[in-house]
């Protein structure tokens, strides 16, 4: 299914747009009320956050998946499953793979959390700035 | 004592010298118009013109006409010992309203008197007299109107655009009053509220200043002093929605000091 | 780290992602609502406020679809597409929020009176 992958990398860009714009918007505000510390860079940082998470899942979906579609399918026939050796190559082949797949989901969203994080940082502290 | 009469009018320093007891001779001399007033103990006692700009006929129209000399000149006073004369029933302020009258009534003669006036965003309101204290003043309809619509609330060119009165007749009118001591200057004036807020908070502030206004439907050229508090009341709690409390209080703080 | 502490851990980051975007775009919506109030001009704060709940469900449905409850892979497909979708439309909203509010200060930052 190709196309909720994409739905998936639009939502990542179009909220990455989101976060860079309020990191625009955080630096404009920070001007009015004449504050020099610089905390537009936290959702700066969090977009280059999400582009991460954007580059993680488009190598895991456009790289790792057809590699691991490949093996089941070459696991399927029969040459190997009839080889011991070659199934046993291909069963560490397909775990290196899922490994890797579980290590980008892991680091995807790691990258998406703290994305979040960041944004909320700079809108709270720039909250706080005005409500004292 | 000397002075020239582009930094006070020879009738606030008549007023002045009145008002503190004082004894002595006040000698004016602008040009087309000299002569001297001998006051004692505050009241006028005699006064003679070499030059005036028309014919006088007694010692109130004297006077008068030594008032009127508004241009470029200088007076002195000579203090002397008091000599305890009879005064001579002139009253101070309903002279120098008449020398006002005096100014609107011969245009060509007239001088501008807007150097003597205050500016338009002053506030000014009526003088109490001090305890035992009497005046007698013959006032006219349009002088007595101006006179109590100073009311400390609000600006001077609002109450002269309101009164009614033909902008010229209404500043020489104010012009007579203040003179005469009837009106006193409020410590206070109508700050210019943009401007100050677009020093602290750049195009925005005037935003907010401008939004304020149209919340609270005040016109800026016709604010009283209740409208100033709740104008300013309202763009507290603005300005702190955009900035904070503690900067809002003090860009409030530096439009209160505006006021002053 | 085991396969299983692993997809525990990224059940969480992106539950807590949900909530933290959530959050985050709430409080920028309270910011802005602040500007409606003070220039009387739309800033979008009501839907900068409430389009991030898509993030939030994005993660609960994510969340639903790891879960060993659902049994059918179609509709663990199903749901997937639906977090996808609800991602997407939320991250849609909120940029035009921001957008929105962008011009706004715009405006206001050039204002000359």
């Amino acid at each position: 299914m190709k196309y909720d992958v994409l739905l998936y990398q639009s939502g990542l860009i179009v909220l990455m747009a989101a976060v860079i714009w309020n990191a625009v918007v955080i630096f404009k505000l920070s001007a009015v009320i004449k504050q020099n510390k610089p905390i537009w860079i936290l959702p700066a940082f969090a977009a280059v956050l999400l582009a991460a998470a954007f580059c993680f899942h488009a190598y895991a979906s456009y790289s790792l998946l057809p590699q691991m579609t490949e093996l089941i399918n070459r696991m399927a026939s029969s040459d190997v499953m009839l080889d011991p050796a070659r199934l046993g190559t291909l069963k560490i082949q397909m775990a290196q793979v899922k490994d890797a797949l579980i290590w980008l989901k892991m680091a995807s969203f790691t990258a998406f959390g703290v994305a979040a994080l960041m944004l909320l940082m700079s809108n709270l502290i720039y909250l706080k700035w005005i409500s004292k | 004592m000397h002075g020239t009469m582009s930094s006070i009018s020879v009738a606030g320093m008549l007023r002045l010298l009145c008002s503190f007891g004082r004894s002595g001779e006040l000698l004016i001399d602008s040009g087309r118009i000299k002569g001297k007033i001998v006051i004692d103990s505050g009241n006028i006692v005699s006064a003679t013109a070499e030059r005036t700009l028309f014919k006088t006929s007694g010692l109130r129209d004297t006077v008068v006409q030594l008032l009127l000399a508004l241009e470029e000149g200088s007076f002195s006073f000579i203090e002397l010992a008091p000599r305890n004369e009879k005064p001579s029933g002139i009253g101070i302020e309903d002279v120098i309203l008449e020398s006002a009258r005096e100014i609107w009534k011969n245009p060509g003669n007239s001088v501008n008197i807007r150097d003597l006036i205050f500016p338009e965003d002053e506030v000014l309101r009526t003088t109490r007299l001090a305890a035992g204290r009497e005046i007698t003043v013959s006032f006219q309809a349009d002088e007595w109107n101006l006179l109590a619509a100073f009311n400390g609330d609000s600006d001077i060119g609002t109450v002269l655009e309101d009164s009614g009165i033909e902008r010229g007749k209404a500043e020489i009118i104010l012009y007579g009053l203040t003179s005469a001591g009837l009106l006193r200057r409020l410590r206070f004036k109508i700050p210019e509220l943009s401007k100050i807020a677009r020093e602290e908070l750049g195009n925005i502030g005037a935003a907010i200043v401008d939004s304020e206004f149209i919340r609270q439907k005040f016109d800026r050229k016709k604010m009283g002093m209740k409208n100033f508090v709740s104008l300013l009341n309202g763009l507290e709690a603005s300005i702190s929605e955009i900035t904070g409390r503690t900067r809002a209080k003090v860009i409030i703080e530096k439009m209160w000091a505006a006021t002053k | 780290m085991s396969e299983e502490a692993m997809q525990v851990y990224s059940h969480i980051a992106v539950v807590s992602a949900g909530v933290l975007f959530w959050a985050g775009f709430m409080v920028f919506g309270f910011i802005a609502g602040r500007y409606t109030k003070v220039f009387n001009r739309e800033t979008f704060s009501g839907l900068l406020m409430t389009a991030p709940s898509g993030i939030l469900i994005y993660a609960i449905l994510m969340l639903l679809r790891s879960s060993t409850m659902v049994k059918s892979q179609q509709f663990n497909d199903g749901l997937q597409v639906a977090a996808y979708v609800f991602l997407l439309v939320s991250a849609v909203l909120c940029l035009a929020g921001m957008i929105k509010f962008g011009k706004l200060l715009d405006e206001l930052l050039k204002y000359k009176g």
